[in-house]
């Protein structure tokens, strides 16, 4: 089992330089001269230069990849051509909100999909799992922003129930901050259930074929714990694999429903980022953000071993 | 195509609604010039922000442009965009996947790559494509294709790896058939039925992310209306004209819901297990 967590863990680490590669050479494969572009039309000369020089765009690719390499595994991401300041300064300041809407978001899609796609699968065929599946397509094609708007219109401006937007920290009192972070985490948390619901469903599905299940209704155990004590924890493994997978949608979620409840995140750094061309700051993000997502998947790989103690490889 | 395959595409709902929705929205976009009652850029600050109904039908938005005619033009940017990428994705999707699956050296590289391009959540790898390369049409256009080319190849791959291995292939190789005979009369044909079902998921996530961006200011310049662009200058105004965001929003999801619908459809018709349920 150590020998799995260990081979598990060091296979992340190619993962995990290929990506740094990537974004670090995308200034580089960009056709044109990055730098101008950066820069801006209204640029000077003077201006362009200076955001090449910190960029390190005036030296060779192999010099800045190590310097820069060797920045980010000290914890250095740069300097934000906007601002000035380092990079992890500016994402450590706006952590905790990005960090709160995420995983709430997780808890509420888990809290919808789980029952939705055990219930569809235990009544298939039902109109309950028609509408359960028809809930799973619909959430496929609104985009998160729609749904944020719907929300924000009934529960906000019509109801008057949660604030439209804004944010407080945990600090200013839990209940501020819960009532500021419901609606944002409900609405990505609504769309992200629908692709786990439908996978709960499909595995649900797999297992109450087996023939353990229906020795398990014969003893005369209660549907309840021949659903949760057998089925569903025999389909969990496809269900933690789709919620690792659907992590990246989450994060494109989070960058999205920041701007929309103007949540000031990580997701709304890099918008912002962009709008200043501050590619610095959209590199240190980009980093973490698919740092967070590799490492949520190693932890799926290794949950394995937790959840189907067969998995010894 | 076998005939129980055509009875089963007319026996899904799916890929009649979601067929029949592309098509509409395709003559949309093309007669937009003749359907928009008003010049899409034309300002008329007496009329700012109306409500739907009379003159204008979708309202105004906050410097009085007609949000129908908006959105009508919108249906261009978002149709281009889907299959400007559904079509290079695929295209890219398939030459890499042919290649990793029957170059083993090339294979073992060229999946790694993946695998690091497909650890970046695709929404920030086309942000930071955008910033580099400045927002337009086209370069939106590249930025969504290189995020969805990984997803592709590794299908293609899969499949192609799978192919390999059958029977029919290896006789073909025994037999003396050069690679490309191969590819072109073995490979590729068994390739289009999974890549018509990616096509239209690809063409859903490249309207989808167009969209995206637009409204979180990557996207095309905003004096061009895309779905994306008019609900990110309604978000200003919400409160005051909630109808700027929902128009576009609504025919943006019924649109992506087609799409997905068309998908999810073709991939059941063309799945050999529900043929031999029928």
């Amino acid at each position: 089992m150590i020998d799995y967590v260990a081979r598990r863990t060091l296979a992340t680490i190619p993962v995990l330089l290929l990506v740094a590669i990537i974004v670090f050479s995308l200034l580089y494969l960009a056709p044109g001269d990055p730098a101008a572009v950066l820069a801006g039309d209204q640029a000077t000369a003077e201006e362009i230069a200076r955001i090449r020089a910190t960029l390190g765009l005036d030296q060779s690719f192999l010099t800045r990849f190590f310097q820069w390499g060797g920045g980010i595994l000290r914890g250095d991401l740069g300097v934000s051509v906007f601002s000035g300041k380092p990079v992890t300064t500016l994402i450590a300041q706006r952590l905790e909100p990005t960090i709160a809407l995420t995983f709430m978001s997780l808890f509420f899609a888990v809290l919808i999909a789980l029952p939705l796609g055990v219930l569809a699968a235990w009544k298939a065929d039902s109109w309950l799992d028609k509408g359960a599946m028809g809930f799973a397509v619909l959430g496929f094609s609104v985009p998160v922003f729609v749904l944020a708007y719907c929300l924000i219109f009934i529960f906000s401006v019509q109801l008057k129930l949660f604030p439209i937007q804004g944010y407080k920290p945990i600090a200013a009192g839990f209940g501020p901050f819960l009532s500021h972070m419901i609606l944002p985490s409900f609405g990505l948390g609504l769309l992200n259930a629908a692709l786990i619901a439908r996978t709960t469903r499909a595995a649900m599905l797999e297992v109450l074929r087996q023939d353990y299940i229906r020795t398990a209704q014969a003893k005369g155990l209660s549907t309840a714990r021949v659903l949760i004590g057998h089925a569903l924890k025999n389909a969990a493994i496809p269900i933690v694999t789709i919620i690792g997978i659907s992590f990246a949608m989450l994060i494109s979620g989070v960058v999205v429903t920041e701007t929309v409840f103007n949540i000031p995140g990580v997701g709304r750094l890099v918008v912002d980022a962009i709008l200043r061309r501050d590619y610095p700051v959209i590199q240190g993000v980009i980093l973490l953000f698919s740092l967070t997502y590799v490492v949520v998947n190693l932890l799926v790989d290794l949950s394995y071993v937790l959840l189907d103690p067969r998995i010894k490889l | 195509m076998k005939s129980a395959q055509l009875a089963l595409i007319a026996s899904r709902p799916g890929i009649l609604f979601g067929a029949g929705l592309m098509v509409a929205m395709a003559l949309v976009a093309i007669a937009a010039p003749w359907l928009a009652p008003i010049d899409p850029q034309s300002i008329a600050p007496f009329d700012r922000l109306q409500g739907p109904g009379g003159h204008y039908w979708f309202g105004t938005d906050q410097i009085g442009r007609d949000v129908y005619s908006r959105t009508l033009y919108g249906a261009r940017v978002s149709l281009i965009v889907g299959c400007a990428v559904a079509v290079t994705s695929i295209s890219i999707g398939l030459l890499l996947g042919l290649l990793s699956g029957f170059i083993p050296r090339l294979d073992a590289v060229l999946m790694r790559v993946m695998d690091g391009m497909m650890a970046i959540p695709s929404i920030l790898l086309a942000i930071s494509l955008i910033a580099l390369t400045g927002p337009s049409l086209r370069n939106i256009i590249i930025a969504i294709t290189i995020a969805e080319v990984p997803r592709v190849t590794r299908l293609v791959r899969g499949l192609v790896v799978g192919l390999r291995g059958q029977l029919f292939v290896e006789a073909a190789r025994a037999s003396g058939t050069t690679v490309p005979v191969i590819l072109y009369r073995h490979i590729i044909p068994n390739l289009l039925a999974p890549l018509l079902v990616q096509a239209s998921y690809v063409f859903a996530a490249g309207v989808m992310t167009e969209a995206i961006l637009s409204f979180i200011g990557a996207g095309v310049p905003p004096e061009t209306p895309s779905w994306g662009n008019i609900i990110a200058e309604g978000r200003t105004v919400f409160q005051l004209a909630p109808h700027i965001v929902l128009f576009p929003s609504l025919v943006l999801s019924i649109m992506v819901l087609a799409v997905n619908a068309l998908g999810d459809g073709l991939r059941d018709a063309f799945d050999p297990r529900f043929l031999e349920k029928k």
